[in-house]
């Protein structure tokens, strides 16, 4: 079972196709949650451990001053794993509704 | 105030950038431009630069390699060299006592006391050049070795070499006992803090030097490499020697002339690569 920020970091990678790095923004955007590097890089090695992504150090653009990106991109085991999180959540959640009065 | 922010943020980067360097140059890149284009400030920058760092550390040391290193390199080498600085400066503070409280005029005037210092300071420069070259060689080796882990490796040298100095190793029996010299280390310079200046200067700042520069230069070559281990080897028995209790084993100690040769030869063999290959890059 995938941990929350797994399934953070699955979805924006997923989302983010095959420009996807440093997937941080498109989670502080999405969730509204600071994204520290540190955490990004740790969960994406331990992530890229376990068969869920694949990630390579992309070539230098000079977008970033010549500095290279660490690519990411969701393995089929990824896809398996976030749908099969999105589905329990989804089905424990059904009758559900979290909203603030 | 708004000065001292700047400051404190300049220290941050600053320091996350040294602290990046424990990084291998790819993923140290690839932090760099994620936090060029994160919103971070310089304080969670450090703190998720430092995280990481230690991530990746921790994963590092879960292997035998640098405990072996640890163990058999780190660890023996900077008792041997702390034993043998800490000797060495006992003698050197007799010396220079000796030079400190009596220097007047009359005196440097003095042939005899020209031709005193020319003899003594041989003995006491020789011994503190080889141990400087050979920590100089353990700190290039060190980096061979251990690359990936250098700076844990160099800071733990660093504290072997402090804790034996400052636990205070057993004194070599054999070696000079000092108490005619009591004058000299009833003083807390010549007994704390001289030794600690002689070994920040012969054996800290050679060894940090050797990390620091073959990491600029890069791969030491296998002719090189081999030479180095040898003269390390030579030097690292004779100092054992030197500070072994066992009467056989002292028979291979060198007079500090040899210990110099040989220590010496590393650093020359790097020195004449070094000036070969910057010939060859100029007429290129």
């Amino acid at each position: 079972m995938l941990g929350e920020f797994e399934y953070l970091l699955l979805t924006a990678a997923a989302s983010l196709g095959d420009e996807a790095y440093g997937a941080s923004r498109q989670i502080e955007t999405v969730t509204g949650r600071h994204c520290s590097i540190g955490a990004l890089y740790i969960t994406l090695d331990r992530m890229e451990s376990k068969g869920l992504v694949e990630t390579w150090m992309g070539d230098p653009t000079p977008q970033r001053d010549g500095r290279s990106k660490r690519m990411v991109r969701v393995t089929p085991r990824g896809v398996r794993a976030a749908s099969s999180f999105y589905s329990a959540v989804r089905g424990v959640t059904r009758n559900v509704a979290w909203e603030f009065e | 105030m708004g000065v001292r922010v700047s400051n404190q943020r300049t220290l941050a980067w600053w320091l996350m950038d040294r602290i990046l360097h424990l990084l291998d140059a790819e993923e140290r890149e690839a932090v760099r431009g994620d936090l060029a284009e994160s919103c971070d400030s310089a304080a969670q920058a450090l703190r998720s630069v430092l995280r990481l760092v230690m991530h990746r550390q921790s994963v590092l040391w879960q292997h035998p390699r640098p405990w072996l290193v640890l163990f058999l390199f780190v660890m023996p080498l900077g008792v041997l060299l702390s034993l043998t600085s800490r000797s060495h400066a006992g003698l050197s503070a007799i010396y220079l006592w000796l030079i400190v409280n009596n220097a007047n005029l009359s005196l440097l005037r003095s042939a005899g006391f020209w031709y005193t210092l020319l003899q003594v300071l041989p003995t006491l420069l020789l011994p503190s050049l080889s141990l400087g070259c050979v920590t100089w060689m353990a700190g290039v080796l060190l980096a061979g070795i251990a690359r990936r882990t250098l700076w844990i490796s160099g800071a733990l040298l660093c504290l072997v070499l402090l804790c034996a100095n400052a636990f205070a190793l057993p004194q070599p029996p054999h070696s000079p006992t000092f108490d005619n010299n009591a004058a000299v280390h009833a003083n807390a310079f010549y007994r704390s803090v001289f030794p600690l200046l002689f070994q920040c200067l012969c054996i800290l700042l050679p060894a940090f030097l050797g990390m620091w520069q073959i990491t600029q230069t890069g791969k030491l070559s296998p002719p090189l490499r081999s030479l180095f281990w040898a003269s390390i080897l030579i030097c690292a028995f004779s100092l054992l020697a030197g500070v072994s209790t066992f009467w056989l084993l002292r028979i291979w100690a060198l007079p500090p002339l040899a210990l110099a040769a040989f220590a010496g030869a590393g650093p020359a063999g790097y020195l004449l690569t070094q000036s070969h290959s910057l010939h060859r890059r100029q007429r290129a």
